[in-house]
């Protein structure tokens, strides 16, 4: 079983109604999700990692008539893998069911949009400007050679 | 050794070590003073050692100066090297500087920030209500210090005092106001400032602080503005007392308090958060849009520059957004029209 979990605390994120905003701090790059994509990472907020599991999950959410989303699901597990917005942990425990889901009242299905990673990048130059810097022997942290 | 060299890495010997150095300075100079000031809810001392950073940093908050008999919440102790001669030892630790914090320097009570490019240090103890600001050399003080002086401390502070720290310039009257949110260049300050020529007041332009009271208030932190030169322009030609105290990197700060005092507000309710969007359009509008959407305009700007922010912050920012309405206001050429829509909101809400 693949697991994965928002790459916390470098990146944080807050879910919103059926968006959700997330900011990486190692990168200075922000992010913009809706609908099917939100619901993803309300998933993986609710302990949902197993990447089988949530697209099953998904796929119950949303209306699919039939298609076959776990590609869609997949790349955009990709994108997020790729923007370092999640990271893989097969040490991680997933929930089967989170709390706030009955199965006895099933949720009105959604229409199917394929999910999609907005991405902002017009703050990188302030993570540039103060980036990481390691401390030697030199007391106060200097700037590196460049 | 061991013990001695754990006592030297411990933040509050540090602290207190740094503190200490102040003390010398006090009294190695006569440039001495304190200066008290209303922010937010909190009444913060300024105690300036040495002649550098006191008229550098004052001319963004002396609006928000109070009489000096008034009893500080936190006090805030300032110096340089330069002009006082006293430096402070080099840093004990051996860690590893992530956009200015030291994560290894820093707990529950203890913040610690270092800013490599100006060699400033800034270290709160929340313990004793007590905070160093240091920099090695005093003509070395960054613009955005000036703007907002010592914001790392403040932004620490208010949150461990349930406000937050926000990016965005803030109008309104006493009776509410709005915030205006986004990144450089997408019209906050020229719509804030446009205000000024009306009865809306005006609480501040790069950065404000929040609370999250029902209602929400926002208070003022800074009368700086910074405009490119094509805005000042503009707004000159009806505000003629807008003066510009400098310019960098092809910006002109204004020091709104220094022209227009009695446009300067401190706090109001917060009725609603717009977005600008410079556009051509003759009149201006206003689009609703969704919290996540004004999320996405506030929240970056804010905590990316800010030393030491995390998801608190973030859900601080949210929690503001979802409890009042958002709008873009795509904005007209014409200033005057801009802030009145301004106000035939706010007299509707």
């Amino acid at each position: 079983m693949k697991n994965i979990r928002i790459n916390q605390p470098t990146v944080i994120y807050k879910i919103l109604g059926d968006e959700a905003v997330l900011i990486n701090y190692e990168n200075g790059k922000y992010y913009w999700v809706e609908k099917i994509a939100a619901s993803l990472l309300s998933s993986l907020e609710q302990g949902i990692y197993e990447i089988d599991s949530l697209g099953e999950r998904l796929s119950n959410r949303y209306n699919i008539k039939g298609i076959d989303i776990s590609k869609d699901i997949n790349d955009f597990i990709e994108q997020l893998r790729a923007e370092s917005l999640i990271v893989d942990d097969d040490n991680i425990i997933s929930n089967s069911r989170p709390a706030s889901e009955s199965p006895n009242q099933p949720l009105e299905k959604l229409p199917y949009e394929k999910p999609i990673l907005h991405v902002f990048d017009d703050m990188q130059e302030l993570i540039k400007l103060d980036p990481v810097h390691e401390i030697d022997g030199r007391g106060w942290p200097h700037l590196m050679d460049k | 050794m061991p013990d001695e060299n754990k006592r030297k890495t411990d933040p509050r010997f540090f602290f207190k070590t740094v503190y200490q150095k102040f003390q010398q300075a006090e009294k190695s100079t006569s440039h001495l003073s304190k200066c008290f000031f209303r922010i937010g809810d909190s009444t913060i001392c300024f105690r300036f050692a040495g002649s550098g950073l006191k008229p550098q940093m004052l001319p963004a908050i002396e609006h928000m100066m109070v009489p000096a008999n008034a009893q500080a919440d936190l006090t805030i102790c300032a110096f340089d090297t330069d002009t006082t001669k006293i430096n402070i030892p080099d840093p004990p630790w051996s860690s590893t500087l992530e956009r200015g914090t030291l994560p290894g320097y820093s707990d529950k009570r203890i913040s610690t920030a270092f800013f490599i490019d100006s060699c400033i240090l800034a270290m709160l103890n929340m313990d004793k209500h007590l905070a160093v600001y240091w920099i090695k050399n005093s003509k070395n003080l960054p613009y955005n210090e000036r703007c907002f002086p010592a914001r790392a401390l403040l932004h620490w502070w208010f949150r461990h005092n349930k406000k937050q720290i926000a990016h965005a310039a803030a109008v309104g009257t006493p009776e509410g106001g709005i915030l205006l949110a986004g990144k450089r260049g997408s019209g906050k300050s020229t719509t804030a400032l446009s205000c000024l020529n009306t009865d809306l007041m005006y609480a501040g332009d790069d950065y404000i602080l929040l609370s999250l009271n029902n209602p929400p208030r926002v208070y003022s932190l800074s009368s700086s503005a910074k405009l490119n030169p094509d805005s000042l322009k503009k707004l000159s030609l009806s505000m003629p007392r807008l003066g510009v105290r400098e310019k960098i990197n092809n910006k002109s700060i204004v020091f709104v308090n220094s022209h227009y005092p009695e446009k300067i507000i401190s706090s109001f309710p917060l009725k609603a958060v717009f977005i600008p969007a410079i556009t051509t359009r003759e009149k201006t509008k206003l689009i609703e849009i969704s919290p996540a959407k004004a999320l996405l305009s506030i929240a970056p700007s804010t905590v990316i520059p800010l030393p030491g922010t995390d998801s608190r912050d973030f859900d601080y920012l949210g929690d503001l957004v979802s409890k009042v309405p958002n709008y873009i206001i795509e904005l007209s050429n014409n200033a005057e029209e801009i802030a009145d829509c301004i106000k035939v909101f706010l007299s509707k809400h």
